[in-house]
């Protein structure tokens, strides 16, 4: 069939999300007529699903992280000035606890004020409905009509049920629980709405159509950012950190009571497949 | 600490030995942390952490040449030859059947295991570390075309070594096609369509 050496070249690309929306439209039109290449980006996925899954469960040996800490204490040592290794070991802490890229990313914010605080940042009136809806929905916890002890259930649950696919986030080296999910509703649209236990704390991730997305996100109380390279846009209302951000044309809300820099934290490790 | 068990998991993947992986990361480790300014605020700090981890492991424990790496691909035109089987196989087709998946998993990280170093690279920070096309260019210094080019390869090498391609171990060889561009490719399509 013709395309199909142009569409292999590109489908790799396609699979990654990597391609710009008419470039994968392209790699579509030819999909949609060509069961062959089809059957490639089903392989491709294949692959790519099974070296994601390896991730899981592999923990750096104990004695790597003391051998580790041990060295950069000699280096430090090495160092003459004793604040200049404090400094630096400061830094050591950020490599090994991961504390350091929460840190970098609420600092790349600039958006100090309110990065600690867990009030509104705008008043009421000024705040962003579809923000306000979130918040809200979130605040309510509603009983889950399906329980997250199997993520594909949870995906199941949802196929036939909302007209956007919907698979429950991972986050990477995150303590998270997915606790369970729900339907739900983010400005008059049907949402899933996701329930997971960070380290104690609720977090609620909403994933609904982009479309819903307001064209402006220069509101007052919504402050763009950049994560993993990506934007987002973080938002506080009624004490609630909310999280927006859009992949392929469909938009996630994260909303938690922690601050935003740990609600960006979390966002910065979440998986979406 | 998620990005140690990145680290050392990539570096795992990447020397194939224990005790190297544990050097591997603790240079890496120590490099990150004499270097740290270099760290662009705001930016993926475990993208940046792995993009040092691989630059040691390129100038410290490579063994294979890329030469010699092209030749072990077979430096095929990297859409006609080897796939077409792939699609073939059959946990694919219900992924979601666990124990198939898990076969699955160990069978392909045997055959990353085997795919050369340059490619191997690519094909982990892709698809074990979920690393974008720009972040992955930035760990091994080569053009976002090339990784596209490379990661099309490794993966299709990966099919063959798990015995899916249908012509896996006779490409044709091609001298060049180490670059995609995506720009040919939309302006290709354009000229096409239009
Ligand atoms: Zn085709």
């Amino acid at each position: 069939m013709e395309g199909c050496d142009e569409t292999r070249r590109y489908v790799d690309a396609w699979v990654d999300g990597e391609l710009d929306p008419g470039a994968a439209l392209m790699v579509e039109t030819h999909l949609a007529r060509c069961e062959e290449c089809r059957e490639e980006a089903d392989a491709i996925r294949s692959i790519k699903g099974a070296l994601a899954a390896s991730r899981e469960g592999h923990a750096a040996p104990g004695s790597l992280r003391s051998r580790l800490l041990a060295a950069l204490d000699e280096e430090d040592q090495e160092k003459a000035s004793v604040e200049h290794a404090t400094a630096r070991r400061k830094h050591a802490t950020g490599f090994l606890l991961a504390g350091a890229a929460m840190t970098t990313i609420a600092l790349a914010t600039g958006w100090r004020g309110s990065i600690n605080g867990t009030g509104p940042v705008a008043g009421a009136a000024m705040m962003p409905p579809l923000l306000d809806d979130i918040a809200q929905r979130h605040a309510r916890n509603l009983p889950v009509e399906v329980t997250g002890s199997e993520p594909t259930q949870v995906a199941n649950f949802f196929t036939g049920r909302l007209d956007i696919p919907v698979r429950p986030v991972h986050f990477r080296g995150v303590p998270a629980r997915l606790v369970g999910a729900r339907i739900s509703n983010v400005s008059d649209r049907m949402a899933a709405a996701l329930y997971y236990e960070v380290g104690g704390r609720r977090v609620t991730v909403f994933v609904f159509d982009s479309a819903v997305l307001p064209r402006a996100f220069d509101t007052d109380g919504l402050q763009p950012v950049r994560v993993n390279n990506q934007p987002a846009y973080v938002g506080n209302a009624r004490g609630y950190t909310v999280v927006l951000s859009e992949r392929r044309g469909i938009a996630y809300a994260v909303a938690s009571d922690m601050p935003a820099s740990d609600t960006l934290g979390i966002v910065s490790q979440a998986d979406i497949q | 600490m998620p990005h140690l068990d990145a680290l050392h998991r990539t570096a795992l993947r990447l020397t194939r030995s224990g005790s190297d992986a544990d050097d591997l990361v603790q240079d890496a480790v120590l490099k990150a942390y004499r270097f740290f300014d270099h760290y662009e605020a705001g930016t993926n700090f475990r993208a940046w952490l792995l993009k040092v981890l691989t630059n040691v492991f390129f100038s410290k424990y490579r063994r294979q040449t890329l030469d010699s790496q092209m030749r072990a691909l077979g430096e095929g035109d990297p859409v006609s030859d080897g796939w077409m089987g792939m699609a073939t196989m059959a946990p694919n087709r219900e992924p979601e059947r666990l124990a198939e998946r898990a076969l699955l998993e160990g069978a392909v990280l045997k055959a990353l295991d085997e795919v050369p170093e340059e490619f191997r690279a690519v094909l982990i920070l892709a698809d074990v570390e979920g690393l974008t096309y720009r972040e992955i260019a930035d760990a091994v210094g080569c053009p976002i075309g090339t990784v596209m080019s490379r990661l099309h390869r490794a993966r299709r090498a990966v099919a063959t070594k798990l015995g899916l391609g249908a012509h896996g171990g006779e490409q044709k060889k091609k001298s060049e096609g180490d670059v995609l561009s995506l720009d040919a490719f939309r302006n290709r399509k354009k000229e096409a369509s239009g």
